[in-house]
């Protein structure tokens, strides 16, 4: 079931009547029942394993709870009358156990995804005789993630655990987050899951719009623009080199932005109309100067996970920051000394690669990422002392937009990863942008991609509206402008009109699913 | 440590920003999280102040003022 299937609405449909009908108090059991029907819905055979993560993790998290609850408790008691190190002594044991509960659980829930999600692709690593076809469950990296972010976050102390199963359930299983995210952390969501929303017709208004610009961008530009791109990429894609791959990545820039924001609008609306804020993923991507700062701004709540629960934690740690001490005692305050950092780069950038799957191609994007922004930390003194030449350059407009262009083409390249199988695949397409001159070939022969003048047209102007939309944004939210009742009817009525009559969906079109969905 | 030396060792990531005022440094993307994780080596280096993974929180960041409150409650550790 996708969020484009007549399923999807009509449990949707279903769901806020029972939701609205119940007493506020029970209305989120409404949504646990929600979740668990979309799951089922889903494949049952995937239940059992949610359901792995969700016990596990919850009472795992309650035994860490106590445990820390007792401590602050004991050292209350006797602050007094026992010796400090005597406390210091209880506390450290009282944090081995933490510790070695802790990381049974997270044995049990990273093994469980690492080993469904890759037990295939090593065995093919390794030549293995033979092969297994085990099932991987619908959104597991994404509540894996979210699950392990909340016992992180319990046994660091940030907040005390969730004592009902029931509400923890619905926290690791919310149905609109399992397909493609967002990943939620619990002090955020926790915030408006479980309060009971009011039935407020101009909030429900506003999450129906989000969710048709969801599946407008999804219907009439992602959608659009798969069958041309399978053409690209597919089993052919060595005949079409040169400007064909710097058509082919720029489209699928725009494809995979409609295609994953799309359903994270859709994913964000369906909570809005449960009353249900979850975090944002995007903040206008393609619009940032550097790969640093596209990286906050696109899939955020992956990013800020990797970089709360491993690249932060990995740098403070007491073996990584003595091995910056020792390497700044031998050489200073240059590029060798900074090889902690740049490890924990590569090492976030290889597990960030393959969070998104099993294969080399996944391992060496994301390690492209680290290795490009490992060079521009490096070179920053030195654009540092061009733009010293060059007072004022850098606050010019055209210098910005050549920035965002500049960032816009690189990712574009790094992509390359996802578009083409194998470091041949993708060498030979990177190779062929610098040596097979074809520019004008393409233009007459554009037709072949099977996209009439008219798609073309609309193409167009659907990513000139969301660069449009985008730049209005940074003046502040596109929602202020509806800010009336039938401003916001009439603009989902429009959506759903457009949907309709734009969408790329019958005969020679299926309603794909999302790409993020596959990891 | 002192908060002159903070300020100073703030300064050289960027020396454009006036520390001393400026609010919001990681809500803003000020600092970035390489930035963040240069001045735990800085401290850690420099003067001995151990930062944990559960103290890089925005609000900890934000500003001189906080950063200077998270480091004297770890030196009196």
């Amino acid at each position: 079931m996708t969020f484009l299937s007549g399923g999807f609405f009509l449990l949707v449909g279903a769901l806020l009547i029972t939701y609205y009908a119940l007493p506020k108090r029970l209305r989120y059991l409404s949504l646990l029942g929600g979740s668990v029907a979309f799951y089922a819905l889903c494949g049952p055979k995937y239940l059992p394993f949610l359901a792995i993560t969700v016990l596990s993790v919850y009472g795992t998290a309650r035994l860490l709870g106590r445990n820390l609850a007792a401590q602050k408790a004991y050292t209350a008691l006797h602050k007094k009358d026992l010796p400090k190190e005597e406390l210091t002594a209880y506390k450290q044991r009282q944090g081995r156990k933490r510790t070695a509960l802790f990381l049974l659980c997270l044995l049990l829930n990273l093994g469980l995804l690492g080993a469904l999600k890759y037990t295939s692709f090593l065995l093919e690593v390794l030549r293995a005789p033979w092969q297994v076809h085990w099932v991987l469950p619908l959104g597991i990296s994404f509540y894996t993630f979210q699950s392990v972010g909340y016992l992180i976050d319990v046994k660091q102390g940030k907040y005390p655990p969730e004592e009902n199963l029931l509400r923890y359930a619905l926290f690791a299983s919310f149905f609109p987050q399992m397909i493609q995210g967002p990943i939620s952390r619990y002090d955020m969501l926790s915030q408006t899951l479980y309060e009971g929303a009011d039935f407020d017709l101009e909030r429900l208004g506003r999450g129906l719009v989000r969710i048709l610009f969801g599946a407008a961008k999804k219907l009439i530009l992602a959608d659009r623009l798969a069958p041309a791109l399978s053409l690209l990429f597919g089993a052919q894609a060595a005949d079409y080199r040169g400007a064909w791959v710097f058509l082919g990545m720029v489209l699928y820039a725009l494809r995979l932005y409609a295609d994953f924001t799309g359903g994270i609008d859709m994913a964000l609306g369906v909570g809005e109309l449960f009353g249900v804020t979850m975090p944002e993923n995007f903040d206008r991507p393609y619009l940032s100067k550097n790969i640093e700062e596209y990286w906050t701004r696109w899939h955020m709540t992956m990013g800020s996970w990797f970089r709360d629960y491993v690249f932060y934690p990995l740098n403070v740690s007491k073996a990584f920051l003595r091995w910056t001490k020792r390497l700044r005692g031998r050489f200073g305050n240059g590029f060798l000394s900074r090889m902690p950092l740049y490890t924990a780069t590569l090492i976030v950038w290889f597990l960030t690669g393959v969070w998104h799957g099993a294969g080399w191609n996944f391992a060496l994007w994301g390690l492209t990422n680290g290795v490009v922004i490992i060079l521009s930390l490096t070179l920053k003194s030195l654009y540092d002392r061009l733009h010293g030449r060059f007072p004022g350059l850098k606050a010019t407009k055209a210098y910005g937009a050549f920035e965002i262009v500049r960032t816009f083409l690189l990712m574009c390249l790094i992509r390359l990863w996802d578009c083409y199988a194998g470091p041949a695949g993708v060498w030979g397409a990177f190779s062929s942008l610098f040596t097979t001159w074809n520019y004008g070939q393409v233009a007459a022969r554009l037709s072949i991609l099977g996209l009439s003048g008219a798609e073309w047209v609309i193409l167009l102007v659907g990513a000139a509206l969301l660069l449009l939309v985008s730049l209005k944004k940074g003046e502040g939210s596109f929602r202020r402008f509806l800010d009336s009742p039938w401003k916001l009817w009439l603009t989902a009525a429009g959506l759903l009109l457009l949907c309709l009559l734009l969408g790329a969906y019958g005969p020679g079109y299926t309603a794909s699913d999302f790409i993020y969905g596959r990891f | 440590m002192t908060f002159e030396q903070l300020l100073d060792l703030l300064s050289d990531l960027h020396p454009d920003i006036d520390f001393e005022t400026a609010e919001g440094l990681i809500d803003r993307k000020v600092l970035t999280s390489f930035d963040v994780v240069s001045i735990a080596a800085e401290l850690s280096e420099t003067y001995g102040v151990e930062l944990r993974a559960v103290d890089i929180v925005p609000a900890n960041f934000n500003s001189a003022r906080a950063l200077f409150a998270l480091i004297q409650k770890r030196e009196d550790e």
